[in-house]
């Protein structure tokens, strides 16, 4: 009767020590979400060529330019990266057009002149900054003056947590 | 045997867990694109003497030729100074109200102005006469006005008539 007992016992105190040493591990991750605003579509006023001709070669056409402002919002992160990449051709650090080598888009961007790149132009700003101002010029890349028709820009733009 | 079932079960639950939270991590940048469109338009300027002035004829010169005739020493020459952007093409257009012969009609019997571009006969016609001219970065155009001796007798007088010239991109 008592070594039943005892073989109860010790049985139970094993079964103890199995439900004892059972452990449960929560994880929990926090991503960083961001979302980027920015008009599909930036319309110039019609430019007669003429007025290629007041400016030099590489210069901007001020008087024509289209600002746009992008507006960057992302949660979980100090700060992101937004990038500036084009299909266009780079010429100089400006975008030529997708029809003519005379007729460029130069970028200015928070201010300053932004030299563009193939690969692409990324700027870190921190998350409590959500405007970043674009200014398009249109600009005489080299000597010829464009001829007449529409040329086109195709930015692409990412926002990403940094 | 139970327990080994549900750990199966909580195994594969774990693993369409882990599925989900890469697809929200891969959501997590922003892409966007802007299309930036900007037309230019081909645009032309030209400078044009404002009055052509021809020296004093003589009724007798001209009663001395015959009608289609012309009075070449009394020819004056000007230019016409053009300038198109934007286009390989440009096109000048003369026109002018009264027309006779191909020429200028004064309103009087006896004369006519004629016009020559590059040293050639312009047609003239009331519609208008077009010389077409490639962008190739000249932009003078020589042209002269040549009295002409129509039929009815000269009259003596101021003669006067209007050009109307545009210019215009291809």
């Amino acid at each position: 009767m008592i070594k039943n007992f005892l073989l109860a016992l010790l049985f139970t105190s094993v079964g103890f020590t199995c439900a004892a040493s059972q452990t449960m591990t929560v994880t929990a991750n926090v991503i960083a979400v961001c979302s980027l605003e920015a008009p599909a579509t930036v319309n110039f006023t019609d430019i007669p060529a003429s007025e290629f001709t007041k400016v030099s070669n590489g210069g901007t056409l001020t008087e024509y330019a289209q600002s746009v402002t992008l507006k960057s919002h992302c949660q979980g992160t100090a700060k992101y990266d937004l990038t500036f990449k084009a299909d266009n051709a780079v010429y100089n650090g400006c975008y030529l057009s997708d029809v003519s080598e005379d007729f460029g888009f130069c970028l200015r961007i928070d201010g300053k002149e932004t030299t563009m790149k193939t690969e692409g132009v990324t700027l870190t700003k921190s998350a409590s900054t959500t405007d970043t101002e674009v200014i398009i010029s249109p600009q005489r890349p080299k000597s010829a003056v464009p001829l007449s028709g529409t040329n086109t820009l195709t930015l692409n733009l990412t926002l990403s947590p940094n | 045997m139970k327990a080994l079932i549900f750990s199966r079960i909580h195994s594969k639950f774990h693993s369409l867990l882990l599925l989900t939270l890469c697809l929200i991590n891969s959501l997590a940048a922003a892409d966007t694109g802007i299309t930036a469109t900007a037309n230019v338009v081909a645009d032309c300027s030209m400078s044009v003497p404002p009055v052509i002035k021809l020296d004093t004829l003589s009724t007798r010169d001209l009663s001395a030729l015959h009608p289609g005739e012309r009075l070449s020493a009394w020819a004056v020459p000007f230019t016409l100074t053009g300038k198109c952007y934007g286009t390989r093409q440009y096109r000048y257009t003369f026109s002018s109200d009264r027309i006779t012969d191909s020429c200028m009609a004064t309103g009087r019997s006896g004369v006519a102005l004629c016009l020559k571009a590059k040293g050639r006969d312009l047609e003239l016609s009331a519609s208008g006469t077009e010389l077409t001219l490639l962008a190739d970065g000249s932009s003078a155009l020589p042209l002269e006005v040549v009295p002409q001796r129509t039929s009815g007798m000269p009259e003596a007088g101021n003669y006067t008539t209007i050009l109307m010239i545009t210019l215009s991109p291809l």
